[in-house]
């Protein structure tokens, strides 16, 4: 749609743009008729707004595409049309754009009439004359069909992304469910996480990390322990350092226990000494039983299960036996927590099958860094994390955030079978201590502490 | 969560101040009147023409209208068509051009 107001535009046509100056009543009658064929047969609408503020040239195409007659356009005004086409002021507003910006504006609108709605790509430029006075050309083209193409497309787009977000979400939830423990760890974190994007773009500065659009960052959280899938339950959930282990050392014992007391009975020569081993073992079953839950391993305790270690249990056949397996011993001597060296290699190779299980699935666009992301959360700044050792500027913004989220939750998690939780403050103090030590980045690390988004 | 929309895009920034003086209204309306604002105008204007016959817009401080604003300024020149009058004053150069290219200049008293 075109609107010109004076035909002096025509030999100005071809300078038609930003600011164009034009002549007035340079145009003879022949140019005239050469311009008004052309605009009359041109597929596109045009129209031409004059300098008196009136419609002064408009052609079918263009009255088609406002679905009105062309004779009901010439000589109205913009304030006409507006009180006549009432829900249409996109359309208007990209008229007083170009007014506004001096320029030529492009842009594709919703045009509705008779409750259909249609989408026009208009091409609006404004043209100068001597006197400062402005007029409006429009052309106007019906891209209802790309249009709707485009939206059909965005909108199958969202219900194939709306399916992958859903099933991710149910599939990870359910299968931490199956876990006694922690059952909610990667749904804290996203919820920690999609508060603190909140947070950070409410402060104008979610784009500092040019994230417009957070749902790739949240589906590498939802899927970045997928690969503890592929990790035996008894070595991730391992509540205790002997585990499992501890029915058999407490059987053995007890068998041991009760065999003593026969010999007791049928050997009361040897009783004093049987006594003496009885106490012995009895003590050891309390040393095990207490070292078995305990966090931490003190030296002290540490030599005393070695002691210990050395005792020989008497099996029902009357067989003597290590009271411990070599594994059990390397078990219940661990320093901290509750795995042993290949345990907990095998724990951390979640990440290698989290990498491994994403490298499978298609990624793209947005989405194409998540495996990179999920897979990276136990790398550290200083290069002391696994599975690849990166450092530095090799890891991403995301997966700094993501591992900082990942250790704010498991410290704070209440139902860890392996540790007691730690309070917030204790949490942070833990987390500001590895960033100290160049393995966490400081600057996310504050501004999470500061956003609250941690806070239950 | 795609798209997490911007909070400061919805701040107004618009600001009326209303004199009423016998059958006289006044408003004195200061920044933009966008799709934002507008429908805060549409409500005062609204809502206070009872009984006015001449309703005043002072634009001094206008910087800018949409075609919301202009949608508005249609509004109440209909409105005050049927009980009296209405002026538009100290329109700005800018404001003004919009005016004349959309014909408003023809419906609105422009002082």
């Amino acid at each position: 749609m075109i609107i010109f107001i004076q035909w002096g535009l025509l030999r100005a046509f071809h300078r038609i743009g930003m600011g164009a100056e034009i002549q007035e009543n340079t145009m003879d009658k022949n140019e005239r008729y050469i311009f008004e064929s052309i605009v009359s047969d041109m597929s596109d609408g045009v129209f031409v707004i004059g300098f008196d503020g009136k419609i002064s040239l408009c052609n079918k195409a263009a009255a088609d595409a406002l679905n009105t007659d062309n004779n009901a356009l010439i000589g109205k005004s913009v304030a006409m049309l507006m009180d006549e086409f009432e829900e249409n002021d996109e359309f208007f507003e990209l008229l007083l754009d170009a007014v506004y910006t001096r320029s030529k504006v492009i842009k594709t609108v919703p045009f509705r009439t008779d409750g259909q709605m249609r989408y026009l790509r208009v091409t609006t430029s404004f043209l100068i004359k001597e006197s400062e006075k402005i007029a409006l050309m429009a052309v106007i083209s019906d891209n209802t069909d790309p249009v709707e193409l485009f939206i059909r497309n965005k909108r199958l787009a969202n219900q194939v992304i709306g399916l992958m977000n859903s099933f991710v979400e149910v599939m990870v939830t359910e299968t931490e469910e199956r876990s006694a423990y922690n059952a909610d760890h990667t749904k804290n974190m996203v919820r920690f996480a999609t508060r603190y994007l909140e947070w950070l773009n409410s402060q104008g500065r979610l784009t500092e990390f040019t994230m417009e659009n957070t749902a790739p960052f949240i589906m590498s959280i939802w899927l970045h322990d997928i690969g503890k899938l592929l990790i035996p339950p008894e070595i991730m959930d391992k509540p205790t350092r002997l585990g499992e282990c501890m029915k058999d050392v407490s059987h053995r014992i007890e068998i041991t226990k009760l065999m003593l007391k026969m010999k007791m009975m049928s050997c009361p020569d040897e009783k004093e000494q049987l006594q003496a081993r009885l106490e012995e073992i009895s003590e050891a079953n309390d040393l095990i039983t207490e070292c078995n839950t305990i966090g931490f391993l003190d030296d002290k305790r540490r030599e005393r299960l070695k002691k210990i270690s050395e005792l020989k249990c008497i099996t029902a056949e009357g067989e003597e036996i290590p009271i411990f397996t070599e594994y059990e011993l390397e078990s219940i001597t661990v320093v901290k927590g509750t795995l042993t060296k290949n345990e907990r290699k095998v724990v951390e190779s979640h990440v290698n099958f989290t990498r491994d299980l994403l490298a499978k699935m298609e990624f793209r666009g947005d989405y194409r860094n998540v495996p990179m992301w999920a897979a990276g959360h136990h790398e550290m700044l200083d290069g002391s994390g696994y599975p690849d050792g990166i450092s530095g500027a090799d890891i991403p913004w995301e997966t700094r955030l993501l591992t900082i989220i990942d250790i704010y939750e498991a410290l704070t998690a209440k139902d860890r079978p392996y540790k007691p939780p730690v309070s917030s403050e204790k949490a942070f103090a833990i987390l500001r201590e590895m960033s100290d030590n160049g393995k966490l980045d400081r600057d996310i690390l504050a501004s999470f502490c500061e956003s609250d988004a941690w806070r239950d | 969560m795609r798209g997490v929309t911007d909070q400061r895009e919805r701040i107004i920034n618009m600001d009326i101040k209303m004199n009423s003086a016998s059958e006289t209204l006044t408003l004195e309306i200061k920044g933009r009147i966008d799709t934002k604002s507008a429908p805060q105008l549409e409500e005062i204007i609204g809502s206070s023409l009872d009984g006015v016959r001449l309703l005043v817009m002072d634009f001094e401080g206008v910087e800018y209208v949409s075609s919301a604003g202009l949608r508005v300024l249609l509004i109440a020149q209909k409105a005050m068509n049927r009980q009296g009058d209405m002026k538009v004053r100290n329109v700005n150069p800018d404001i003004m051009e919009i005016f004349e290219v959309t014909g408003f200049s023809d419906i609105l008293t422009i002082e």
